[in-house]
């Protein structure tokens, strides 16, 4: 498992598809880069998310995510808060078998940020980096 | 005569009546018990030996029980249900009544969850009336299956609890009706700490004639600091503690001559309560005490019957 | 429902040291209800398996399916083929389930996932609570509709002893007391004076402890059985 400055690490990134979808092509138009194994799969909302969905991602990736509406802005009422409480619920999942709770997380945005959604993914990818591989990646 | 035990004659004299109560030792050490039989004879008509109270393991009530007759003493036996199903109770009462025992109480028994056992079985095969109503059937010659059983049967003074204290209030006096309904003849009262809340439970007692089928005897229990009665008001289920006893004690140079004249003056005001037929001083920890409280409540010599 | 509660992960990990492919079963039923064992609990803990197994460096390979139930001989039919394939069975049925496992695949061992609880209602999400013991003798009718046999710490059927204050139960401020309640649900229906009857002593034999029980209604037997 190299943890040297070789590493690119594999990054799962679920994004409703109100805000961090939108914001993700706000982000190409305006050219911003980000790091290439980004993985970007839509949700019709962050509510969507679940457990399962983190633990297959990670089954083949070493960080995952989920972007969601801000606070009070969820199209449908609630989906932010579910979502934030299925990433503390993968946290637990994740530390029953020893693995990094901060290999999943959740970050809020608008649409039009752009330039938000490039720095959140690109810190992730940073911090992802600095973790490591994911010693229980099943599929290399 | 239901069993022409000591307490059964007092109790039909009229004479107001005392009962103690002494714990078993946490071992098999029949000499704490014959010790506290020999301190407190006389002072009582009959003394309560608890049975692995507050599920916590101890020498049992029976065998405590056999070590008072020794010392002449008569014991009141106690069986809970928690921890026995109803073969096993019925053997021990015939075993109680061959050694000489005639004062049977029926309890439910705390929950294990308070002792220190707290992963054992839980028993509960019949609750205290169904116990009760085994107890009398088996007087009257025959086994819980209807069984007709060999030789004379057991003569048995059966007692039971109540608490007024618990709830729901108005239920308690039922509960009380069905205990006696079964066949129980003396009941004591978990011990007297809110006087107003014992009277109108009395008053609800007499007014069904309660007083009338069952000899009823109020719980004496001496207290010993303010931590004691704070504790068994706050944590102790089915118990209540009047404001003005823990203000009493919480005001007092000295703390437990305070509790014993608390007792004392309990005593003295249950002597004159309608439908009360004695009283059932339990001094726990503080067995040494009780002879000084019968002396001065005015209950020593007892009477002759 | 039969509520369950999945076991700790060390200790299935501990069952599951040995082997190199496992099916992890789930089951359609109760412990699909009470979020258990169901087809989402399943591929999650069997995530969980493969992802430890693979930090451990010693890979275990998961497969997962989840059956309609398997309190049923017919449901776990069906998957033969998949058990064929596999060391050992990870089950996240009740203990009903797990055992029928292992008695349709006698030459695999068949563990259990899930530490089955009791027999419940779901008072709200994430929250249940036991309401029946099986007993075998429903006495529902004498008591409003509350049994004293399974919400009663004591089983009483006279109650409540002299623990219960509050309305609560001597062994748990979080545990109502099932005689307050079943005074106050007979007051609101009238009946309150049927409680100043005896309840006979219980017949014990119907439940548990006169041994396993068993079920056969003849009026279904198929005639080409016997």
């Amino acid at each position: 498992m190299s943890t040297g400055a070789n590493f690119q690490p594999k990054i799962v990134v679920f994004a409703c598809e109100n805000s961090g979808w939108l914001a993700a092509g706000h982000a190409a138009e305006l050219s911003l880069s980000y790091p290439e194994k980004v993985n970007l799969i839509k949700l019709p909302c962050s509510g969507k998310i679940d457990v399962l969905y983190f633990m297959k991602a990670l089954e083949k990736a070493d960080g995952t995510m989920i972007l969601a509406c801000q606070k009070e802005n969820c199209k449908f009422l609630q989906g932010n808060i579910r979502a934030a409480q299925r990433v503390i619920q993968t946290r637990h999942t994740l530390k029953e078998i020893g693995i990094e709770e901060d290999r999943v997380g959740i970050f809020y945005l608008a649409a039009n940020m752009g330039h938000k959604f490039a720095e959140v993914v690109q810190n992730f990818y940073d911090k992802i980096r600095e973790l490591g591989p994911n010693p229980g990646k099943v599929i290399k | 005569m239901k069993a022409g035990s000591k307490l059964e004659k007092m109790l039909e004299s009229g004479n107001f009546t005392v009962t103690g109560e002494i714990g078993p030792p946490k071992s098999c050490n029949g000499e704490v018990v014959r010790h506290h039989a020999r301190m407190l004879k006389g002072w009582c008509e009959s003394f309560n030996l608890t049975d692995n109270q507050t599920a916590i393991v101890r020498l049992s009530s029976i065998a405590a029980g056999k070590i008072l007759l020794e010392e002449d003493c008569e014991p009141n036996i106690q069986i809970v249900c928690r921890d026995r199903n109803r073969i096993a109770i019925q053997s021990d009462v015939l075993g109680a009544c061959a050694m000489g025992m005639k004062n049977i109480l029926c309890l439910s028994g705390d929950h294990q969850k308070f002792g220190n056992h707290p992963t054992a079985k839980n028993v509960y095969d019949v609750d205290s009336i169904q116990l009760i109503k085994i107890l009398d059937t088996m007087r009257k010659g025959s086994f819980a299956n209807e069984e007709k059983m060999k030789d004379e049967p057991p003569k048995i003074y059966i007692g039971c609890a109540a608490n007024p204290f618990a709830d729901p209030f108005e239920f308690r006096v039922t509960r009380l009706e069905k205990k006696a309904g079964a066949g129980a003849d003396f009941c004591q009262t978990q011990c007297v700490l809110d006087m107003e809340r014992f009277e109108r439970w009395m008053e609800l007692v007499r007014a069904r004639g309660l007083h009338k089928r069952i000899k009823i005897l109020a719980g004496i229990t001496p207290m010993k600091s303010v931590k004691a009665a704070k504790y068994m008001r706050d944590y102790v289920a089915g118990m209540m503690v009047s404001d003005d006893i823990i203000q009493r004690l919480g005001k007092a140079e000295d703390v437990k001559a305070e509790g014993i004249n608390i007792a004392i003056e309990q005593i003295q005001h249950l002597k004159k309560m309608e439908g009360i037929a004695g009283v059932h001083i339990m001094a726990i920890a503080w067995e040494e005490i009780v002879p000084e409280i019968c002396q001065r409540a005015g209950l020593a010599p007892r009477p002759e019957v | 429902m039969i509520i369950a509660e999945r076991k700790p992960i060390d200790e299935i990990l501990g069952f599951l040291v040995k082997y190199r492919k496992v099916l992890v079963l789930g089951c359609g039923g109760c412990v699909t209800v009470c979020l258990a064992g169901g087809e989402k609990e399943a591929g999650i803990l069997g995530s969980q398996l493969a992802m430890a197994s693979r930090k451990e460096g010693r890979p275990l390979e998961v497969v997962q399916k989840t059956v309609e139930r398997q309190c049923d001989f017919e449901y776990l039919a069906g998957i033969r083929h998949l058990v064929k394939e596999v060391d050992a069975v990870l089950s996240l049925a009740c203990g009903i389930g797990i055992q029928t496992c292992n008695e349709a695949f006698r030459d695999k061992m068949t563990w259990p996932g899930v530490n089955t609880r009791f027999l419940g209602v779901n008072l709200n999400v994430g929250e249940w609570a036991e309401r029946c013991q099986a007993c075998g003798q429903c006495v529902l009718d004498r008591t409003g509709g509350i049994c004293p046999v399974a919400r009663c710490s004591k089983s009483i059927f006279n109650g409540p002893c002299g623990g219960s204050q509050g309305g609560k139960c001597e062994v748990s401020p979080d545990t109502d007391c099932a005689w307050a309640l079943i005074y106050d649900r007979l007051t609101q229906l009238g009946e309150v004076d049927s409680l100043r009857d005896i309840m006979g002593i219980k017949d014990w034999s119907h439940s548990r402890d006169g041994g396993p029980r068993k079920l056969v209604r003849e009026d279904l037997e198929l005639e080409s059985g016997k």
